[in-house]
């Protein structure tokens, strides 16, 4: 047993009941407060801004909206004013100031349809350039937002005339370590993973993975792209090494089937890049480490380098809920700490121990 | 097809349960089976329980499995959450109040967050995208099919732009990561402090470099050091240079953090495989030296210097600790340390002619101004390295050179004195010219080489005190405590009187952490000359160590106690509270923290020297919001009993910058007799004072605020 206590533990450290049915949780950086969001049985949108105080939460602010909030983020935001962007079911992308939320301070009809999943980079110091939002909808178009523009996306991708709109879950940005360069992965409900390369406007790779794509996150927004991590429907992830692209083979990958249903989310430990969580459609959350190879690129047939996947290590499970785990937020302040949002109308607070010493 | 068979089928597709015979259903079958693939097919089957349900040889498969493969997916089971009763009560409570620490902290930094004014840095954000151009490019970007260089219809060479391709490729080659990584830039974030973003520039560094990218890991070193710089990171960009190979990198990188930190052992280290691997292995061999002064133990210096002297093969590299054993042959030594001089030719001449000056009447005059005088002037000569000193020897402020210097003038030395071996007169020049030699040494920090001059000294003249306390405060600086101990007791059997030799043992013991015998020698120095300041101090220090080594505390106390063991070294002499006691309370949740601690120890003492530790100034705003009566009457009562007869004009600062503290007048309602009799005792004594600080108009006037 005492081996199984060095292991990292998972703690349901508080559990909250909801009377919304909750799809995103967010922290709100450099503070004990995170926002749900969600919508209401009647139909209407609303964010909840909660504290943590001595082991309970305390709802600091209600705020209705009109239409259902599918996802937000920070992303984009500076550290002083922690805008946050959100994206509705309606298509609306939004950015409010939750000191002040009788309106957004910018708000744009940025899809046809569900925005599925935003993010954000260039804002709390990660990632450098401007700060921009991704989109990605059911309409299949994938858009870059600044909010310093009106109406118009900066960069829009979407599949070419005639061809099939597929559904995008999901979007990240990644590889912004410099002014000039920066990408966008997006997921897609026919298992397509695309990788669009904003600083030369052009796809850079695709592949597919079988199954529907319910998440991607780069391990880092903010370095030279590193690792991918995509998650599907039924239940196996994929771990690029995006170091290394081969000409025709693309980048080396790692599968590995964890959860007997679909991963709804995979989020990185802000303070350990090579730890990851994701969460399941059965109400549970598996800690993974990835184990780099001794040599992370080989020559191929034709002497080009490619890339050598590693290994991932199952460090933890557990199950919360009987229902899928919608979202999952790692705090940035707090190694540790994160926060997760299930559809039994529930948000949990956890706290994972040891973390540090694996 | 039943519920169960459903998912057995999803769990294995394409092993469907007729592919395990029955009769692998089985102990001795399971036993003998070391083919994993089919135990897991064996496992899947009998938990699906459709050739019936054995819990046993369920739980007996699971464990020849785990056998054969710990980490088999099959036996990944699915875990509820920890909760409180999974931890012991002690583990629970400290990740609870580690919870609630980061909760106050965060709170804390929100508010400062938002009290800061939102600046415009429209001008430090990178433009907004250029979207007309992107708008059309992109709406094909989803499909855009990427022209591949080779092959080319014929007509393209037509077209063919060599510069433009060649810029293309230029392009493509140049490594991404390391060309493109930004210059740091302090403008571009005001809003964060340079040191946050420097750190977090260090933590992308660590993060590369555990992953093995150590080229990268070199790029946000470089990053973190643009915005400000530290040893550790210093340190270690010069790990990822090793691992690179770029010694001389490493080198620069070692030399620039031991500028920042001089007794950093790591850089130490690490300068020394650089040196190494860069051939020059007396450096490295005087880098590892250095180390195993600092930390006699470390077993990778004495891994690295015993590897080094395996292959250098000579004997003069052998770890230093080893010296009086070699002093013994002081003929072959004495001709290696010839043939060393000899063979390091470039120094050769310098140090011939520094050779000669100890043998000039000069030495002896120094010997006035030796180690056996009044603590004060010894340490004054200790402390700032005495470049006086250096001067008068003759000695180049360079690294090396002194110790070639002294090499040359022992090697003079101990050839003198194979010539006058038998003569007694000759004796005690001798033991003079040692003693004086040792002196040196100890004011250049060459604390080992002054041992061995020392013991050498006792060889000559076994009933010489002074030689013991000596050697004592240099085992004292080499944190040897036993062997300084020793020497103290041999010194006090020639002369039970000598305050030096107490004062010594008292820091001995303190290093032995026998803090009673320290307190015991303390008093008998005081008992000798009250006058001596270090002492009262040393016994303060102690004192509190007692109390806190009694009243076991969390982390945050022996951090500060580790910190007082390190001052003590260089804060003999200097009658000023150390930097670090004042630099610990800078912030208000430290000093919160400590006067809290001393609040429920009821530890008047550490209050007073807490109070005795901080500005006057700073008081208010240290204390913030923490004041209420409990804790007013406890200052009122430590500076009552604890410093008003030493520092009174402290204690009316104080009590001033008090009553500006918000809520005070709230407080004082508060007060309870007790603490009303102690103020006015304090009031009463301040009107006895005579002091230019302040009049006794001052005083009445103070008191009426109060009482």
């Amino acid at each position: 047993m005492s081996a199984a206590l060095e292991k990292p533990q998972i703690i349901a450290h508080i559990q909250k009941s909801l009377s919304y049915t909750v799809f995103d949780s967010r922290w709100i950086p450099c503070s004990a407060k995170f926002v749900c969001m969600g919508n209401f049985a009647r139909g209407s949108g609303v964010l909840q801004i909660y504290e943590v105080q001595r082991g309970e939460l305390q709802l600091v602010r209600e705020i209705e909206q009109a239409k259902p909030i599918k996802c937000g983020t920070f992303g984009a935001a500076s550290l002083q004013q922690r805008h946050l962007a959100t994206g509705d079911f309606d298509g609306g992308l939004n950015v409010w100031n939750l000191e002040v939320p009788e309106s957004p301070v910018y708000s744009v009809k940025a899809h046809k349809e569900i925005i599925n999943s935003i993010d954000g980079v260039g804002g709390l110091g990660i990632g450098d350039g401007a700060p921009e939002i991704v989109t990605g909808s059911r309409d299949g178009t994938v858009k870059v937002w600044d909010s310093r523009q009106k109406d118009r996306p900066v960069v829009n991708m979407e599949p070419v005339e005639g061809e099939t709109k597929r559904d995008c879950w999901t979007v990240a940005f990644g590889h912004a370590f410099n002014a000039q360069d920066r990408c966008v992965c997006a997921g897609y409900d026919n298992g397509d993973v695309k990788l669009f390369d904003l600083r030369n406007m052009s796809l850079r790779w695709e592949t597919n993975i079988k199954n529907g794509v319910c998440s991607v996150e780069f391990d880092r927004k903010d370095i030279n792209m590193n690792k991918l991590v995509a998650t599907s429907l039924e239940g196996k992830f994929h771990v690029f090494d995006m170091r290394t692209q081969h000409p025709t083979q693309g980048f080396a990958s790692v599968s590995e089937k964890a959860h007997k249903s679909t991963i709804w989310q995979v989020r990185h430990l802000p303070q350990n890049r090579d730890i990851f969580m994701t969460a399941g459609g059965a109400g549970n959350l598996h800690l993974w480490k990835y184990e780099y190879p001794a040599q992370r690129t080989k020559k191929g047939a034709d002497d080009v380098d490619m890339g050598v996947a590693g290994s991932v290590n199952l460090l933890q499970n557990v199950t919360l809920s009987t229902q899928p785990i919608s979202s999952l937020d790692w705090s940035p302040d707090k190694q540790g700490l994160c926060v997760c949002s299930s559809f039994d109308q529930s948000v949990r607070v956890l706290i994972v121990t040891k973390l540090n010493t694996v | 097809m039943s519920a169960a068979e459903a998912t057995s089928a999803l769990e294995a597709p394409g092993s469907s349960s007729w592919s395990v015979p029955v009769e692998h259903l089985d102990y001795s079958f399971i036993q003998s089976c070391s083919d994993l693939k089919h135990l897991e097919q064996i496992l899947r089957v009998l938990r699906s329980g459709q050739d019936g349900f054995y819990p046993q040889l369920i739980e007996f498969c699971e464990e020849h499995i785990e056998q054969l493969d710990p980490e088999s997916r099959v036996l990944r089971k699915e875990n509820r959450a920890a909760t409180a009763a999974s931890f012991s009560a002690e583990e629970w409570r400290s990740i609870s109040e580690d919870l609630q620490l980061w909760e106050s902290s965060m709170r804390l930094r929100e508010a400062e967050l938002k009290q800061r004014p939102i600046l415009r840095e429209a001008a430090n954000v990178p433009p907004v995208r250029c979207s007309n151009l992107s708008q059309r490019s992109v709406s094909a970007a989803g499909r855009t099919e990427k022209t591949s260089c080779v092959p080319r219809p014929y007509r393209d060479w037509d077209t063919f732009d060599v510069e433009a391709e060649c810029a293309n490729t230029e392009e493509s080659d140049r490594n991404p990561c390391l060309a493109c990584i930004r210059p740091a830039e302090l403008e571009t974030t005001p809003t964060v402090s340079s040191t946050a973003l420097s750190a977090q520039e260090k933590e992308q560094g660590n993060q590369a470099f555990r992953s093995g990218d150590y080229e990268e890991a070199v790029a946000y070193y470089s990053r973190s050091l643009s915005l400000a710089s530290s040893a550790a990171v210093f340190n270690n960009r010069a790990q990822a240079h090793i691992r690179l190979q770029c010694w001389s990198a490493a080198l620069n990188d070692c030399d620039a953090a031991l500028q920042l930190e001089p007794g950093n052992v790591k850089a130490l280290l690490r300068r020394a495989t650089a040196h190494k691997h860069l051939g020059r292995l007396q450096e490295s061999h005087d880098d590892l030296r250095a180390v195993l002064l600092i930390e006699p133990h470390n077993a990778t210096a004495q891994k690295l210097l015993m590897d080094e002297t395996e292959s250098d093969g000579r004997q003069e590299t052998c770890s230093t600790g080893r010296k009086i054993l070699i002093q013994e042959e002081e003929e072959d030594e004495d001709t290696q340390d010839e043939s060393r001089e000899e063979k390091r030719d470039v120094s050769g001449v310098e140090s011939a002619i520094m050779g000669n000056t100890p043998k000039t009447p000069d030495c002896t005059n120094m010997e006035t101004d030796g180690l056996n005088e009044p603590t004060n002037d010894s340490t004054s000569c200790r402390g700032g390295g005495s470049t006086a000193e250096q001067t008068q020897t003759g000695a180049p402020p360079t690294g090396h050179a002194p110790l070639k210097n002294e090499d040359n003038r022992r090697s003079g030395e101990t050839q003198t004195e194979k010539h006058t071996h038998t003569n007694t007169e000759h004796t005690a020049a001798e033991f003079k010219l040692l003693k004086d030699d040792g002196n040196t040494l100890v004011r250049s920090g060459r604390y080992l080489d002054a041992v061995d001059r020392y013991t050498q000294c006792l060889q000559l003249k076994p009933h010489e005190c002074a030689v013991y306390t000596n050697r004592a405060l240099c085992f004292i600086k080499l944190h040897c405590f036993t062997e300084a101990q020793q020497d103290c007791d041999s010194a006090l059997q020639l002369q039970p009187t000598n305050k030096k030799a107490f004062y010594r043992r008292a820091l001995a013991n303190k290093g032995l952490k026998d803090y009673t015998a320290c307190c015991s020698d303390l008093q008998q120095v005081l008992c000798l000359d009250a006058s001596v300041t270090e002492a009262e101090q040393l016994l303060m220090e102690v004192t509190r160590l007692m109390t806190d080594s009694r009243c076991s505390s969390g982390p945050r106390r022996s951090v500060t106690i580790t910190e007082v063991d390190d001052d003590d070294d260089e804060d003999e002499g200097s009658s000023a509270v150390g930097p670090s006691v004042s630099l610990r309370l800078s912030n208000t949740f430290e000093f919160g923290q400590a006067l809290n601690s001393a609040l429920s120890g009821g530890d008047l003492l550490t209050c007073a020297e807490l109070m005795r530790s901080v500005t006057s100034e700073c008081l208010p705003r240290l204390i913030g919001t923490q004041l209420d009566g409990h804790t007013l009457g406890f200052i009122i009562r430590a500076l009552n009993t604890h410093l008003l007869h030493t520092h009174p004009e402290l204690v009316f600062l104080h009590l001033q910058q008090l009553q500006t503290a918000r809520r005070l007048t709230m407080v004082l309602m508060l007060l309870d007799g007790e603490d009303r009799t102690q103020l006015s005792q304090i009031f009463q004594k301040l009107h006895a004072v005579q002091t230019q600080a302040f009049s006794q108009n001052d005083v009445t006037n103070l008191a009426n605020k109060y009482l």
